[in-house]
């Protein structure tokens, strides 16, 4: 077999996500595994929905697949082990008929070690970490898992970050620390946080030069009905731009006020959700008296909001990330440091 | 050329559990759907509690909601049916959400000694056999209504339902 007829092969096996895959030769996966090779058989998660066992093989041969490099592999076991956890409901997150996929945030040295990019194209397709990684978690969960298309992912129409949806913050153009340190997490230590999200929605101010006019610009376009997040107010990502961020911090503002400021001015009136959305829908699963003390914040405390900092220099963007209802973020220590590496022939 | 496979799927078939009712088995009816706002789950229920009052004249019926997005740990959950209930009927919409999850339960349900029966909608039919299969269970025994219930009264579901549970008490005795 020639390399054109692995790929097919793997097509023929139903492993890929669509798009051609690195074939999971033995010297390949073993190049992955590095000095973990020995501990190839070690259970890393039980993946929901089909109770299949990830071990370090298996997420290794998926690593290959999604085109990692095999320093990659602590973080996509991170990213395996986080979405095991159980506030991740990753049960829920692969049978919904809601369009929504696992997004990760990469924070601490391990970003670095792996030059994962939180610059330009932040969210989108640029650097090899990003898309690998994230789509690495994908194929885990897809061949693991048992999340095949024309399988139990019976999403209504999915949204492109299916493939791949990971990022990291940009640090050198934020005014603040990394969310995981300004969590009083070790800032000398990695950690993966994953979230089940929506498509980003772009929210675009480039029109004011200051943080309130930003902010309110953000908050009005959050308060939404047809989202999850109008009814059951859970988590939410937001990915700010240096631009805006810079906005925001110029006023004064910190992460957490960002975070609090939105919780307390993205609302939105009771009449904008009665006979909207999901109203009625879930009548029976909501607080009855719910719409009775006036506004409704999209989250129920300003501990949902993640807020995260990414993006080129330029360009007055926020990114929304909407969750789904039936899912918060997980976050898990990665490995202090990559495995050694082993040349693939 | 070798390769390395990257599945985890597990290839098993776990037999339902034993049908032993007494002569006043306790019945759970759940209501696994997520819009309940539909009377879909209620009118499903009340053609199976019809149908088993009929078939059963000793049984206890118990009524239990959920909300499927929930995800409490399954054996935990079946423990629960089991110190209330001696079998399970479990329903859910045309909404792979729900549906998924009321074929989970109803299979840790059998793993917990309860015997147990879906009623589903032809609608998401595919992906109660896919989870069957996933869950490694593919005898659980499942109903589907054949009928359209969207915006039906919940009085019109129960009669659009009864007609394709004739079996339901047989699937939980025999």
């Amino acid at each position: 077999m020639d390399a054109t007829d692995l790929i097919e092969e793997c097509y023929r096996r139903g492993w890929t996500d669509g798009l051609p895959v690195v074939p999971p030769t033995p010297d390949r996966v073993e190049a992955m595994l590095g000095d973990a090779v020995d501990r190839r058989d070690e259970p890393i998660a039980l993946l929901a929905p089909a109770g299949g066992v990830a071990t370090r093989e298996k997420i290794a041969a998926n690593a290959v697949m999604a085109g990692c490099r095999p320093g990659y592999l602590p973080i996509v076991e991170a990213a395996v082990r986080a979405a095991a956890e159980p506030a991740f409901n990753l049960d829920r997150v692969l049978t919904t008929a809601s369009s929504q996929s696992p997004v990760l945030l990469v924070n601490g040295p391990a970003s670095g070690a792996v030059e994962a990019s939180g610059d330009w194209e932040a969210l989108g397709s640029k650097a090899r970490a990003n898309a690998t990684i994230g789509r690495a978690l994908l194929l885990v969960l897809r061949n693991v898992g048992s999340h095949r298309t024309g399988g139990l992912d019976h999403a209504t129409l999915g949204h492109p970050g299916k493939y791949s949806y990971c990022f990291t913050e940009h640090l050198a153009l934020s005014p603040w620390d990394s969310w995981h340190t300004e969590r009083g997490l070790d800032p000398d230590r990695s950690w993966v946080s994953v979230f089940s999200a929506e498509a980003p929605l772009t929210i675009v101010d480039m029109g004011h030069d200051n943080g309130a006019a930003v902010l309110r610009t953000i908050c009005e376009s959050l308060a939404i009905p047809g989202t999850y997040n109008a009814y059951f107010r859970q988590d939410l990502w937001l990915v700010l731009s240096p631009q805006h961020a810079g906005l925001i911090a110029r006023d004064g503002l910190s992460r957490a006020d960002v975070a609090q400021h939105v919780f307390e001015h993205a609302r939105l009136d009771p009449d904008r959700l009665r006979g909207r959305g999901l109203y009625g829908y879930l009548d029976e699963l909501l607080p009855p008296t719910w719409l009775d003390d006036g506004p409704v914040s999209i989250v129920d405390s300003p501990d949902r909001i993640l807020v995260a900092v990414a993006g080129g220099d330029f360009g007055g963007y926020t990114a929304a990330l909407f969750g789904s209802g039936s899912t918060t973020t997980a976050a898990v220590e990665a490995a202090a440091r990559p495995v050694t590496t082993r040349s693939a022939s | 050329m070798t390769l390395i496979d990257p599945t985890g799927t597990r290839h098993y078939d776990r037999p339902l559990c034993p049908r032993s009712l007494g002569a006043e088995p306790r019945i759970g009816l759940v209501d696994g759907t997520l819009n309940k706002g539909s009377h879909w789950g209620q009118g499903m229920l009340d053609a199976a509690e019809a149908n088993l009052r009929t078939r059963l004249p000793g049984a206890v019926f118990g009524r239990v909601s959920l909300n499927p997005l929930d995800n409490p740990p399954p054996d935990l959950w079946a423990a629960s049916m089991a110190t209330r209930h001696d079998a399970l009927v479990v329903v859910g919409g045309d909404c792979v959400t729900c549906m998924s999850r009321g074929i989970r339960d109803a299979i840790w349900a059998e793993l917990a000694g309860l015997p147990s029966a879906v009623v589903c909608t032809a609608a998401v039919e595919e992906i109660v056999r896919q989870v069957c299969d996933t869950y490694g269970m593919p005898a659980l025994h499942v109903f589907r209504v054949r009928e359209s219930l969207f915006g039906q009264p919940r009085e019109k579901i129960a009669e659009l339902v009864t007609p394709y549970i004739g079996g339901l008490a047989g699937a939980l005795t025999d």
